[in-house]
């Protein structure tokens, strides 16, 4: 045994464990139990709760996170946002199956851009 | 006298799928993993949705959460990437083919610290993909040191105290753009699935961060996710 060996990993029995299965109620506290016996609070959010308004979502994840609670649900849908696709005008079709002609500049666009240049 | 014996008809999904269609391979993580029950999820959104197994493509990092996309949806295509690097792989695959469905699936560790960066990136895009935070608190692949997400004061099994706030993913999802924000806990199959079939319908960025306590390294008295 060389002096600077160390045990860098131990080898550790895992138990086997069932999956954690809820059904919770909504717009409550409910507490779950893990497989150690510590508990989880979870909030799920009630069907009152209004998911269009950003700043009401931060409002309500920092109230939770304050009492110890785990705050679930759909916080905040925007359905109106232009997507990265639309910004950038990409095409429909996938880019591996563009014809030649639509992804290779003719040679008049070439000369174009050389006649700028002189 | 001879009987003849109907085999049940066959239960399909509306493209005419069994949910075998839909199922990747055997999991190797923990018995009772809340990670396996958030693969479940997938498998019965997709095939309940009737989304076209190879119209989908999923994504990944490092980490124990980052192994799940072997567990659903065998037929997609799929790419495990670098530690932390999965958005910057799922841009470039999205854009050159916005035919695909797109899903990623993360830890804490992988979103919240290496690959913060890329995931604050891709929050202000509004990229038409799924991202599914596992979120447990630890990196459990590497014997359960403290994330990003782990709650101030949780202790480890070694006694060791966290001193660090967590990052909230959620809150910083919706302050940097992100058009779809989800939280939901790996053992709320309702929930989940609504959330999950939700997220499959929205054109834009969905984020959901499922809290899935892991039972090696971070369910114990004082860990984190867990309150005694």
């Amino acid at each position: 045994m060389k002096e600077h060996d160390e045990v860098l990993n131990e080898l550790d029995f895992v138990p086997f464990y069932e999956d954690i299965s809820v059904d919770l109620p909504e717009g409550e506290v409910s507490e779950v139990v893990l497989h150690d016996g510590s508990k989880l609070r979870i909030k799920k959010l009630g069907r009152d709760y209004d998911p269009s308004d950003k700043f009401d979502a931060l409002t309500a994840l920092d109230e939770a996170q304050k009492k110890g609670e785990v705050l679930t649900g759909v916080f905040y849908i925007d359905t109106t946002k232009p997507t990265f696709m639309d910004m950038l005008h990409m095409e429909d079709a996938p880019l591996a199956t563009l014809p030649e002609a639509k992804v290779r500049p003719p040679k008049e666009a070439l000369g174009e851009v050389m006649e700028e240049l002189r | 006298m001879s009987t003849t014996v109907t085999p049940p008809p066959r239960k399909v999904n509306r493209i005419g799928f069994e949910v075998l269609s839909y199922k990747g391979a055997k999991t190797t993580l923990c018995a009772g993993c809340g990670h396996n029950a958030i693969s479940e999820r997938v498998v019965e959104c997709f095939y309940e949705m009737g989304v076209q197994p190879w119209n989908i493509a999923k994504f990944s990092g490092i980490g124990c959460s980052s192994k799940s996309p072997a567990y659903f949806l065998g037929l997609s295509h799929g790419f495990n990437g670098v530690h932390g690097r999965m958005p910057s792989i799922a841009t470039g695959a999205m854009l050159a083919n916005r035919t695909i469905l797109g899903i990623g699936v993360t830890g804490d560790g992988d979103t919240a610290s290496i690959g913060l960066g890329q995931f604050m990136h891709l929050l202000r895009r509004n990229l038409p993909f799924i991202y599914i935070i596992e979120d447990n608190g630890v990196y459990g692949l590497t014997k359960g040191q403290f994330s990003a997400t782990a709650d101030m004061g949780s202790k480890l099994k070694t006694g060791v105290i966290n001193d660090l706030p967590p990052f909230d993913c959620c809150a910083l999802a919706l302050r940097c753009g992100a058009t779809f924000v989800a939280r939901s806990f790996s053992g709320d199959k309702k929930q989940l699935q609504a959330i999950l079939k939700a997220a499959i319908a929205h054109n834009g960025l969905s984020v959901i961060d499922v809290i899935s306590p892991c039972t090696t390294f971070n369910d114990h008295e004082g860990s984190t996710k867990s309150y005694s």
